[in-house]
């Protein structure tokens, strides 16, 4: 042992010799000591930030519409203060067409404006609003700065719009430097104080550690191993009784040693800065030493064996910048391949019409199966068509990320039925719009209607009725009562989110309001007796249909998994499902909803879909590890192990010949008799080249290398703790509540330690065959 | 070890492979045997491209070998055990020059499993011994090659050694550092360590070693004691004050047919005669002594090692 501490020693010796690495820290000090005088102040909230905004032109309508009434009003007066150049400003911006993202900023900027305006408040005009009697001494009040004037204006606005403005923080966060304070707010209350500083210190570790710091350890540790395999030193150092692997471990170790001293001294310094001068204390901070440590070790094993093979340093540092590179490359390339090609024509949904089968891919493109398709062969072609266009194919997967579509065969009409959520103001859900297309239309899509309040799921009875399931209520759609012009059709299709274009009476109530529904949220039909099993914030109800065709609770279930977790939920005849988010399974009788078994097939896995097959029979599990479990009632018997493709897989169904259909990766979807798992058909696509390039090249060699970038993910989920990393590879939630998606921790890691181990294996194979 | 053999080469061969594409086959060591016995100062000779450093390493382990065995001190070359007492100086060595001459030692000492104690307590006497007392605590990057030579020495001598395997210890040394490593290795081989050394300065070899042997295109041209070596067959050799006439006949009448006769100034004469009969040389003696011929020096002749050397090294050169 001693000759190998004798090594380590003498690394460490030589780094502290290093000129580089008193530069280094010297610069690290510089930095700390630059960024010591910066602090988070909370201060008050003088200004309106977009989200506080729900419905800024419906402000500046009613403004306008009251400055034209005698009767005195908040908006009359907030009209009458403004100059005529300011309310043509304004009403130039509410009357224009475009409420793109920037005219919007420039009302806010209007509103703004306004709250430091000090003829703000009257008393007459806000006679009629209800102010608390803390807002009511302030709104009187005269030994004002502007600050506090503008905080309070602030507030007073939000009394008298309460619909279109909801004030989340009455103070935020100001960034001081030494004794200068920053104008400009960070719109934060001081509770997100803790998140941003996390925020800050993550993008600062990935700036200064994950790129500068690792290029110039690499930099200067790349003449380590070099030098100690030149002719002269190696010869001396192999005529002592020591093993060669070990040196060269020993050396390599040395060099990690430089990198861990000034990691080690940034997050130190880092830790006990941000914990001294913004009071927040992050232990976690510390852990970025060993990972960050980790990820140079990656590159400085291509380093270190690069200089035991060839004993040169610049080569070293040469091949350790186009390994990085390549590494960049391969990822970007994957990545860009996934994202544009592989990912957009992936299937989340599978919806059986009879014998056929239709899918829906990450695009939320309507595919059937067409054995000659455009470009010659047998293949998936769009049906059941936006004809409004949307975005481009290219950008549609991101610009639907976490909606959901998921289109239902009503066999009784032939048509294809779908929910399409409906953008509000600002941003905000407003409504849903049913879809339908018929079989006899090419399945050509048409919009039937828009829901009274939004809903989350559709569903169609044995009976051939459209049911609607949203919180709030219940709706049969009972179709077109209102026969609109094209005028009407293309007004409704554009500003149906803007504007209230229902036409009610197609939808009728089947469940009056009520509150105790809430999110997480799930709910499933029995087909056959048009039961629905509702899962709500932790609580399990059946509702059944009365003969007027109105919904009724038959049986409550309570405290329903744990924490009141987001879950799916399925109902056949004799049983309900519900797999909640930490993957357990639990089963309920229909009629009593007593739990009658439960299981764990998935560890820690959130579930993503569940389904019952309509006989009752089968039951089946979705998760998000793309594994699925599948539960045979009659014999009591789990099949999983029986579905092939297990971890491939993105959707299943059960058909109405209780066939079980399963897409996979590769967008094929196969029918299996669920009892023997024979195959009944299969529908397979063939690959084109870009996708046969990436499945045959481009992965596997992915798969090979490190992932070193997947190390800054875990900084990241480290330091900001309870925040969702959201894999850019996985179709969204389809949960209606959104599901955290905590990172896989350990196969990064693994995935690294195994390529530092093959390297390095590589090297000492190498250094002890060598002759010197 | 089982007997009074240090080091055992047995047919030892060595071949690279030069090249990436067509590789070519240098036999730098082809079939060498030869003992080292133990308390000796073994010198290794031969011109360069003979296979000497190569021989060297393998007893080392720094180099693998084709063929042969070879043991050092009892194990097998390279064995970790057998090089925990050995010391070695390799030629060119590279000591990082980070370290001072006590920081050196130290990283060597600890590297042969010393503690830093106990080469903290040898450190001083080593570097005075090498004459580098004064120049622990400065920096190798200071330090000339001829001191780099001497701390090198140390570090060798460092772990008190069984073997030391020295590769041009003197090279870049002063004369009067070279007789001081001289001093320094005869006082080593006093102390029982066996010494083997690789030098080009025959001259050195033949004043410090007691046997050597001559490599030469990677095999053994000779092993043999130095004495052995440099012995030019019946050559005898006289100094002689008188007439070179007088001296030439006595010769001839005592039956020398071709004697070599060199008259140097101030009527010194040498003579060179070759005879395997002693009565032959005493009747010469007499012969000259009643002629009033001084004898000043009378000595069997004998080569320079050079001279052996390269007589060795031409007939290699011609098999």
């Amino acid at each position: 042992m001693r000759p190998y501490l004798a090594v380590l020693k003498d690394s460490f010796r030589e780094a502290f010799a290093s000129r580089v690495l008193w530069l280094t820290l010297g610069l690290i000090a510089l930095f700390l000591f630059s960024i010591a005088p910066l602090s988070l102040a909370p201060g008050l909230a003088t200004e309106l930030e977009s989200d506080e905004i729900i419905d800024g032109y419906g402000l500046v309508e009613e403004m306008m519409e009251a400055a034209d009434l005698n009767d005195p009003s908040v908006g009359k007066h907030l009209w009458s203060i403004l100059s005529p150049s300011e309310q043509e400003r304004i009403r130039e911006t509410v009357t224009g067409a475009d409420r793109s993202r920037p005219r919007r900023g420039r009302m806010r900027g209007e509103l703004n404006s306004l709250l430091t305006n000090p003829q703000f408040y009257d008393a007459q005009a806000w006679q009629g609003v209800k102010l608390n009697d803390e807002l009511s001494a302030l709104a009187v009040r005269a030994d004002f700065d502007a600050a506090e004037q503008a905080a309070r204006n602030r507030r007073l606005l939000a009394a008298a719009f309460p619909k279109q403005i909801k004030l989340d923080r009455s103070e935020v966060m100001f960034l001081s430097y030494f004794s200068w304070k920053f104008d400009a707010p960070i719109p934060i209350s001081p509770d997100q104080k803790i998140k941003l500083v996390n925020e800050m210190v993550v993008a600062t570790c990935a700036v200064l550690l994950g790129f500068f710091g690792i290029f110039i350890s690499i930099l200067v540790t790349a003449s380590l191993v070099p030098r100690t395999f030149e002719a002269g030193e190696i010869s001396l150092l192999l005529s002592k009784p020591v093993s060669r692997p070990l040196l060269f471990l020993t050396r390599f170790l040395g060099g990690c040693a430089f990198t861990f001293v000034n990691a080690a001294f940034l997050m130190v310094g880092l830790w006990l800065l941000v914990g001294l001068r913004f009071e927040v204390w992050i232990p976690r901070l510390l852990l970025c030493i060993p990972i960050y440590l980790f990820l140079f070790m990656i590159y400085y094993a291509v380093s270190a064996t690069t200089g035991a093979v060839w004993r040169n340093a610049i080569l070293s540092i040469c091949l350790t910048l186009v390994f990085w590179f390549a590494l960049f490359l391969i990822a970007t390339a994957r990545e860009s391949v996934e994202q544009l090609v592989i990912a957009p024509n992936r299937l989340s949904e599978i919806v059986p019409i009879g014998d056929d089968v239709l899918a829906v891919n990450e695009s939320l493109e309507v595919l059937h199966w067409s054995e000659t398709t455009p470009t010659g062969g047998p293949g998936w072609s769009e049906v059941f068509r936006d004809s409004g266009g949307g975005p481009p194919r290219i950008a549609r997967r991101f610009a639907y990320a976490g909606s959901q579509f998921r289109p239902t065969y009503d066999p009784i009409g032939d048509r294809i039925l779908a929910l399409e959520a409906l953008p509000g103001r600002f941003g905000s859900r407003s409504s849903s719009r049913l879809l339908m297309g018929q079989r006899q239309d090419d399945w050509q899509r048409e919009s039937a209607g828009q829901a009274p309040t939004p809903v989350h799921s559709l569903f169609v009875d044995s009976k051939g009725r459209v049911i609607l399931v949203g919180l709030d209520h219940i709706y049969e759609f009972t179709g077109q009562s209102v026969q609109m012009s094209d005028a009407q059709k293309w007004i409704a299709d554009k500003l149906s989110g803007f504007i209230k274009m229902g036409n009610d009476d197609a939808f009728r109530e089947l469940r009056p309001k009520l509150d105790d529904w809430k999110l997480p949220f799930a709910v499933d039909m029995d087909a056959t007796t048009g039961r629905l099993a509702v899962y709500s914030n932790g609580n399990l109800s059946v509702l059944a249909s009365n003969e007027d065709g109105t919904y009724t609770v038959v049986a409550e279930q309570e405290a329903v998994g744990e924490d009141k977790s987001s879950a799916v939920v399925a109902i056949s005849v004799q049983r309900v499902l519900v797999a909640v988010e930490s993957g357990e399974v639990i089963l309920f009788d229909s009629e009593t909803l007593n739990e009658v078994n439960h299981f764990q097939p998935f560890n820690e896995e959130s579930p993503n879909r569940a389904v019952a097959s309509p006989d009752g029979r089968f039951l089946a599990v979705l998760g998000s590890n793309k594994h699925a479990w599948l539960y045979d009632t009659k014999q009591d018997r789990d099949l999983s192990s029986t579905i092939p493709g297990q971890g491939d897989l993105l959707a299943l169904c059960f058909n109405s010949g209780n066939e079980l259909i399963i897409a996979d990766r590769t967008a094929r979807v196969r029918v299996f008799d669920p009892e023997t798992m024979q195959r009944r058909t299969e529908f397979a696509p063939p690959l084109d080249i870009t996708e046969l390039t990436y499945r045959y090249l481009i992965n596997p060699v992915y798969t090979i290398l490190p992932k070193p970038a997947e190390l800054n993910r875990i900084v990241n989920y480290l330091l900001t703790e309870n925040e969702s990393v959201i894999d850019p590879n996985e179709s969204a939630p389809r949960d209606v509540s959104q599901q955290k998606k905590h990172p896989d921790l350990w196969t990064p890691l693994w995935s690294n330690l195994a390529f530092l181990v093959v390297i390095l294996g590589y090297a000492c194979w190498h250094v002890s065959r060598r002759d010197y | 070890m089982s007997d009074n053999r240090v080091i055992q080469i047995e047919n030892l061969k060595k071949t690279f492979r030069e090249g990436i594409f067509r590789r070519r086959q240098v036999h730098a060591l082809n079939g060498v045997s030869f003992d080292v016995p133990r308390g000796s100062i073994f010198g290794l000779l031969g011109p360069n491209g003979a296979g000497k450093t190569t021989l060297i390493k393998i007893l080392l382990g720094i180099v693998r070998r084709s063929e042969g065995d070879a043991s050092v001190l009892g194990y097998r070359a390279g064995h970790r055990r057998a090089r925990e007492h050995i010391g070695y100086l390799p030629e060119n060595h590279r000591i990082p020059r980070h370290l001072t001459g006590n920081s050196a030692l130290e990283y060597y000492g600890c590297l042969s499993n010393m503690s830093v104690k106990e080469v903290k307590q040898r450190r001083g006497g080593l570097l005075k011994t090498v004459g580098l007392e004064e120049w622990g605590d400065t920096s190798v990057s200071n330090y000339s090659k001829g001191m780099l030579q001497r701390l090198g020495l140390a570090q060798a001598m460092l772990h008190e050694p069984d073997l030391i395997i020295l590769d041009e210890p003197t090279d870049g040394v002063d004369p009067v550092g070279r007789a001081e490593i001289r001093a320094v290795l005869k006082g080593l081989q006093q102390r029982g360590t066996t010494i083997f050394l690789n030098s080009h300065l025959l001259q050195e070899v033949e004043l410090t070693c007691d046997r050597v042997a001559v490599l030469a295109k990677g095999q053994v041209r000779a092993v043999a004691d130095v004495t052995e070596l440099t012995k030019a067959g019946n050559d005898v050799r006289m100094r002689l004050a008188g007439a070179p006439e007088d001296i030439l006949q006595t010769l001839q009448n005592v039956g020398i047919t071709e004697p070599r006769i060199h008259a140097a100034p101030e009527g010194i004469v040498d003579v060179r005669f070759s005879t395997t009969c002693q009565d032959q040389v005493n009747q010469i003696v007499d012969t000259l002594r009643s002629q009033s011929v001084s004898i000043l020096s009378l000595e069997p002749n004998r080569n320079s090692l050079e001279e052996a050397f390269l007589a060795l090294v031409r007939e290699s050169a011609n098999s």
